[in-house]
């Protein structure tokens, strides 16, 4: 029965560790006490008599799919799978997304006359200096009084998305890392709120009065553009190293040893 | 075979049922219950150590690497107090189940 193979189980395994271990989902130990099925899984099955190489394959292949696994690791290593440009995405979206409503409804509110700026600046509890370029651009006074905040805003969330996805590679990469949470939806929303939180906190630190230095510190399209690009350039490589996102590991590890 | 809602359901049971017998590795409970249960009940692998380690952190049951006699290191899991305590209130519940089942069917077999 043993046959000389080239095929050499402890580099298989070796690689098949390796791969799982791009993920967070997983630790050290984690991985090693899945050595040790394997080991045993090959055993057990090269005792019916086929090749340690086949065993190899079908042992991979019941102990489940990469990202199967990952999924259920990461239910016990929750907070495994946090990573900071991820955390970042979230917070700085947030911010976006709120520019962008809150742009086009004070556009709107202004546009038909139902809102004089001092009653908006009543009616607003967070005076941001997004309402103030609104209404410039929506008011008489402003010449030519284009749309340009509220365009501006959308024309920025495009810049970001597509600035997210070049940084990740693909677009089903940027699926695969919003999805990498475990909570996607309950931790995205709530570090949206805190990104809203922070970028307002000049204003709310002040007690709405607007100084000098406040109103600058608190110049959204500054800080949020700063964020962008602090998450794109750095993140880019540490994105690719942790996160499984080609889905190319599957395909990886069922064929360990091609050729 | 076993439907993927019952075998989460009945996993953990099934793992402090077996551990109740004496301290057991990954692979070995999996093959304990393939032979037991005749194939009926057949668990994803890898799953399973998700599972362990929750129960682990559960104080349900502990574990330590140990060598095995080929070399390679292996993790034993065993049962802890909190395990038995919790074997024997879900004993009493599948138990219950069984009964009423039982009962039930019981007419019904002697009819077909």
């Amino acid at each position: 029965m043993e046959t000389p193979s080239p095929f050499d189980l402890n580099e298989a395994i070796r690689r098949w560790q390796e791969n799982l271990g791009k993920s967070p989902a997983f630790k050290a130990d984690n991985l090693e006490e899945l050595a040790s099925h394997l080991r045993a899984s090959v055993q057990k099955l090269k005792a019916t008599g086929i090749s340690e190489e086949e065993a190899f394959q079908i042992a991979t292949r019941r102990i489940g799919e990469h990202g199967a696994l990952e999924r259920e690791f990461a239910k016990t290593n929750p907070f495994a799978t946090w990573s900071l440009p991820l955390i970042l995405f979230w917070i700085v979206a947030g911010i976006y997304v709120f520019q962008v409503v809150f742009s086009l409804v004070c556009g709107i509110l202004v546009l038909r006359h139902t809102l004089e700026m001092r009653d908006f600046q009543r009616l607003v509890v967070l005076r941001t200096s997004t309402l103030d370029q609104v209404y410039q651009a929506f008011s008489s006074h402003y010449d030519p009084p284009l749309s340009f905040a509220p365009t501006l805003s959308i024309v920025m969330v495009l810049v970001f998305i597509l600035g997210v996805r070049w940084a990740v590679g693909s677009w089903r990469g940027f699926g695969a890392f919003l999805r990498s949470f475990e909570h996607p939806i309950r931790t995205a929303l709530g570090l949206v709120v805190l990104g809203n939180v922070a970028i307002h906190l000049p204003h709310i630190l002040s007690g709405f009065q607007m100084d000098g230095v406040w109103d600058n510190l608190a110049d959204l399209p500054v800080v949020n553009d700063v964020l962008v690009l602090v998450m794109v350039f750095l993140a880019r490589r540490g994105l690719r190293k942790t996160a499984p996102m080609d889905g190319n590991c599957s395909q990886s590890y069922e064929n360990p040893n091609p050729g | 075979m076993l439907s993927k809602e019952l075998v989460a359901a009945s996993t953990t049971t099934l793992v402090l049922s077996i551990l109740s017998e004496g301290e057991e590795y990954g692979y070995a409970l999996i093959q304990r219950v393939n032979e037991l249960s005749g194939g009926e009940v057949q668990w994803s692998e890898g799953m399973l150590y998700p599972v362990l380690h929750w129960m682990e952190k559960e104080d349900l049951i502990e574990s330590e690497w140990r060598e095995a006699e080929s070399g390679h290191r292996r993790k034993y899991y065993r049962l802890r107090k909190e395990g038995r305590k919790a074997l024997h209130a879900e004993k009493e519940q599948w138990m219950a189940v069984h009964n009423l089942f039982t009962k039930l069917w019981k007419p019904q077999a002697h009819l077909t």
